[in-house]
């Protein structure tokens, strides 16, 4: 660790093991998973779910506390996120009806009281806290078992009365609500006294901490009154009219589970034993009793409690149809979203004409090369022209040129429009002789010559020609694109052959005195492309590679078809 | 595409396709110290294999797996930036060798050659796959 510290690395590792951990334990905003997953029979939600599986995240940050506790993000994370969800997972127990989505909901809060504790780097509690959570919830799940099985049903508002039919079920199920519910003797008050005279002691924004603490577990204390009245008080339902009570092999798991509760509840010394040999920082101060060694937790308590009966008197209020949008929900529409933005990007933007990829490329160069000639702090306007040095020659080539560029446009065959574009090629390199750069020439014409080939091979395939119907906004767009490349294109060259810009930065004689001395070639255009700027050079002809295997795998793929 | 069945052309072609190949060797061999080069030689090789496609046909030209050409092309342009690279230089740092040989004397040679051979061979491969590729289609 001492050494992350040094590298930097140490934060960004601490919260990617913190995103697995709290994934892993279904903290908020990960949480959403756990009441999806509990499809399974109730022992085995039991046993996976609310016991194992999703305390390996909490037990992952238990055994991680000594080596990153001090760590500032470890606080910073855990505190908010474990309170979160022990706040959330409470309030949505209050707002399920179904018998197991009520009992995942509540051991999500569970999980968020858990992490919060090892957040505020209190692990003394962690056994004590995790044995009273398995000692209660444990056989909640079981009993909800046992009643589906009864009744065929999980739905809280399809059940009640079946105190009569079940009594055992019943008692079972009392001593593990009241133990969650946090009434003495049992366990359950034990742990939860003890939380708060720990978190009394924390002080500064620990009072937020506890008063919120207060009010989640008094919504769990509504919670669980709730599904243990809602199940087993009131007048029968006509589906508990036939139920029958447990056979002892579906009662006797969670009776002795609920009777470790009783039991370590009334005797708390040896709870405080158990928790203290257990847990993975034994050395902390922890007094268990009954009676309690100072008013503050108690009078917490009773808070908690009348909260909570205040909560479970109003709590129909909390039925209402309107739900808060599950992460679940939030978590599918932002998917959503990313696709159906992805859809209208790509129709906008990838709408398979070649003008429309045409102008956006062009009109990317354009802006590229104001900010270039920007930056060079020249001015066209200071360019001396002097139309001596061109010619007459040079001056009929150009109308020709401009003179081919318009048959280009106003063409109405394909072929018509071709021979132009080629004659338009020819009279560039023309433009070259006259201007002696044999090199570029020699390009030219070779370039030119292959390309009229490929547009006869290419005219061969293609329909009819058909004028294109424009609006005159369309052209004024196209004249517009079609301008600003001529008006760049032509100060880019004014000013890149300036006297002005050769005397501040000149490529062109670095390159010339390095050329044969460094890389042993006279022909300076040749080395650059092979030597100096090779590696432009490498990507380029990796393209050319790809273009040739896609020709190829393309057109033979559809002949073979 | 039928191709210019035409005796002019073919014996034409005869002549002028051997003969463009030979000069786009020789471009390609004073690329270093005249105009010339990889590239403008691959293509003027490439217009020679148009050449020879439009003379004696497609189906003569389609024998030859081109597209070899051009991959066998970017190997060795890789290869010649990569052995520096294995050797503990950056990569494509070229250098000039010197030869004696037997009867010609001192000869320098720089390795920017052997990636200019890669670039020849590449144009020449894409060229030749494509016009070859697309004169088998039928419209």
């Amino acid at each position: 660790v001492a050494g992350l510290a040094g590298s930097g690395l140490l934060t960004p590792t601490l919260l990617l093991i913190l995103v697995g951990a709290l994934t892993k334990s279904a903290q908020w905003p990960f949480h959403f998973w756990l009441p999806g997953a509990m499809v399974a029979p109730t022992p085995v939600s039991t046993y996976l779910h609310a016991a194992t599986m999703v305390k390996a995240g909490v037990f992952l940050l238990g055994r991680l506390l000594p080596l990153f506790g001090d760590v500032p993000a470890w606080s910073t994370v855990l505190v908010p996120v474990g309170l979160a969800t022990f706040l959330l997972g409470a309030f949505q127990a209050l707002r399920e009806t179904d018998l197991k989505a009520i009992l995942a909901r509540t051991t999500l809060s569970a999980l968020g009281l858990f992490t919060m504790l090892y957040g505020l780097r209190l692990p003394g509690q962690d056994a004590l806290q995790i044995l009273s959570h398995a000692a209660y919830k444990g056989p909640l799940f079981l009993v909800a078992g046992i009643v589906e099985h009864a009744t065929h049903t999980r739905d809280l508002r399809e059940l009640g009365g079946l105190r009569r039919a079940m009594p055992l079920t019943f008692a079972v199920c009392l001593v593990a609500a009241l133990s969650m519910a946090g009434l003495p003797p049992l366990l359950g008050f034990l742990a939860k006294e003890a939380l708060y005279e720990e978190l009394l002691h924390l002080g500064g924004m620990g009072s937020v901490v506890l008063a919120l603490s207060v009010v989640a577990n008094a919504m769990l204390f509504a919670a669980v009154l709730r599904l243990a009245g809602g199940v087993f008080l009131g007048p029968p339902s006509p589906k508990a009219a036939h139920a029958h009570e447990a056979s002892l092999g579906l009662l006797l798991p969670p009776a002795v589970l609920a009777g470790v509760a009783a039991v370590l509840g009334l005797g708390a010394p040896l709870a405080e034993g158990l928790a203290r040999g257990l847990s993975s920082a034994p050395g902390s101060r922890l007094h268990l009793s009954l009676v309690p060694a100072s008013s503050g937790p108690l009078l917490l308590s009773l808070a908690t409690i009348a909260l909570g009966v205040a909560i479970l008197a109003g709590q129909r209020l909390l039925q209402g149809p309107g739900r808060l949008p599950s992460m679940q929900a939030v978590w599918d529409w932002g998917l959503d979203l990313v696709v159906r933005a992805a859809v209208a990007f790509s129709a906008r933007w990838q709408n398979g004409s070649v003008r429309w990829y045409f102008s956006g490329t062009l009109l990317f160069t354009v802006g590229l090369s104001i900010l270039a000639l920007r930056r060079t702090g020249l001015s066209v306007l200071q360019v001396p022209i002097s139309l001596v040095e061109m010619q007459w020659y040079g001056l009929v080539l150009c109308v020709m040129l401009s003179a081919s560029a318009v048959m280009v446009v106003r063409s109405t065959t394909r072929i018509g429009a071709a021979i132009a574009l080629t004659s338009n090629g020819f009279l560039t390199a023309l433009l070259f002789v006259v201007y002696r750069s044999p090199d570029i020439l020699l390009t030219q014409i070779l370039i030119e010559s292959v390309s009229t080939l490929f547009i006869l091979l290419v005219l061969y395939f293609m329909p009819p020609f058909r004028p294109d119907g424009f609006t005159a906004f369309g052209r004024l767009v196209n004249l517009t694109v079609a301008g600003a490349v001529a008006l760049v294109m032509f100060a880019f060259i004014l000013l890149a052959t300036s006297p002005a810009l050769r005397e501040t930065r000149n490529l062109a004689a670095d390159y010339l005195s390095r050329s044969l001395a460094e890389a042993g070639g006279a022909n300076a255009v040749n080395v650059i492309i092979v030597d100096f700027r090779a590696i432009d050079t490498n990507g380029e002809i990796t393209v050319l590679v790809l273009v040739a295997l896609l020709v190829y795998g393309l057109l033979r793929a559809r002949r073979a078809a | 595409v039928r191709s210019g069945d035409t005796p002019i052309l073919r014996t034409v072609a005869r002549f002028a396709v051997p003969a463009t190949v030979w000069v786009s060797v020789l471009i390609f061999y004073q690329g270093h110290n005249l105009p010339g080069g990889g590239f403008i030689a691959g293509v003027m090789a490439g217009a020679a294999g148009a050449m020879y496609l439009l003379a004696f046909g497609a189906r003569r030209a389609a024998r030859f797996p081109w597209w070899k050409v051009a991959v066998v092309g970017l190997l060795i342009s890789v290869m010649t930036g990569t052995v520096p690279f294995l050797l503990g230089r950056t990569y494509m740092d070229h250098e000039i060798l010197h030869f004696d040989l037997p009867l010609i004397g001192a000869y320098e040679l720089p390795t920017a050659t052997f990636f200019d051979l890669g670039v020849y061979l590449i144009v020449l491969g894409t060229l030749m796959t494509i016009f070859v590729e697309l004169s088998q289609e039928k419209p």
